[in-house]
């Protein structure tokens, strides 16, 4: 099970619609039931990076990430998503 | 109309939308839309001052296909009642994309988002991004007359 670490700058809108659009995006790739999604925010990123396989942020973070980090932006503008999950696949599924 | 519209236990209503909003900087569309939400009791007094610090740490301008948008929103704690202000700018506003430190999205439509249960509202919230993700429907909001028509588009745009 890969662990992925889902954050903005509250934890409250942003990752939540992200997360929808990541969850579906993986399962078409056909990881439905092998990664688990955290949600958080981006000040918790120091403290808890170290146990998730990747990290998705919305945001700019202030603070060090301690694994591999994606920018989710564009999955809430739904433009150029392609290479983002090809880059998530890669980092959580390919090694 | 003049009753609240609500999507899932969120307000949208006539009386949060502004048309032809006038400022001239993020700071100032933010604070006007935000007093919208105060004057209606969907937010706290606190709400105002929390969503513009949060969007100088965390901006949320979004560049879509159809137009750039901006969806500021801060912590629950200083949510009363769930609701969204909407805002048809004027002018276009610079907004800092979100995500970014300092790319740059001309803003033409604030929708200011007040959520107290972010987690019973991943249905609503990917679907507000579906519609915005339409360049026709960002368009036909923009080019609504009158507050009743934005909720209206808003609504139906929400519904399929």
């Amino acid at each position: 099970m890969k662990r992925i670490l889902l954050v903005c700058g509250s934890g409250i809108c942003t990752s939540t619609a992200v997360n929808a659009k990541v969850t579906k995006a993986l399962e078409e790739r056909g990881y439905k039931g092998q990664f688990k999604i955290t949600q958080g925010k981006a000040a918790e990123v120091a403290a808890q990076s170290s146990s998730y396989d990747l990290c998705i942020s919305t945001t700019v973070l202030g603070g060090e990430c301690s694994c591999p980090l994606v920018i989710g932006t564009k999955f809430l503008v739904g433009v150029g998503t392609e290479p983002i999950v090809d880059k998530i696949c890669d980092i959580l599924f390919k090694n | 109309m003049g009753e609240a519209n609500v999507f899932e236990g969120v307000i949208v209503e006539p009386k949060i939308v502004m048309m032809d909003l006038d400022a001239s900087s993020d700071q100032e569309a933010l604070d006007k839309l935000a007093r919208k939400l105060l004057e209606a009791g969907y937010v706290k007094e606190s709400y105002v001052q929390a969503v513009k610090n949060r969007e100088k740490v965390f901006s949320t301008g979004l560049a879509f296909e159809g137009m750039g948008v901006a969806l500021p929103h801060t912590d629950s704690i200083h949510v009363n009642q769930q609701a969204i202000a909407i805002a048809i700018l004027k002018n276009p506003v610079t907004f800092i994309e979100m995500g970014t430190e300092s790319d740059k999205v001309e803003v033409k439509l604030l929708f200011m988002l007040a959520i107290e249960k972010p987690e019973s509202q991943i249905d609503f919230l990917s679907k507000m991004m579906d519609m915005f993700q339409d360049k026709e429907r960002l368009i036909s909001i923009r080019n609504s007359s009158t507050p009743e028509e934005v909720v209206e588009l808003f609504e139906k745009y929400l519904a399929n």
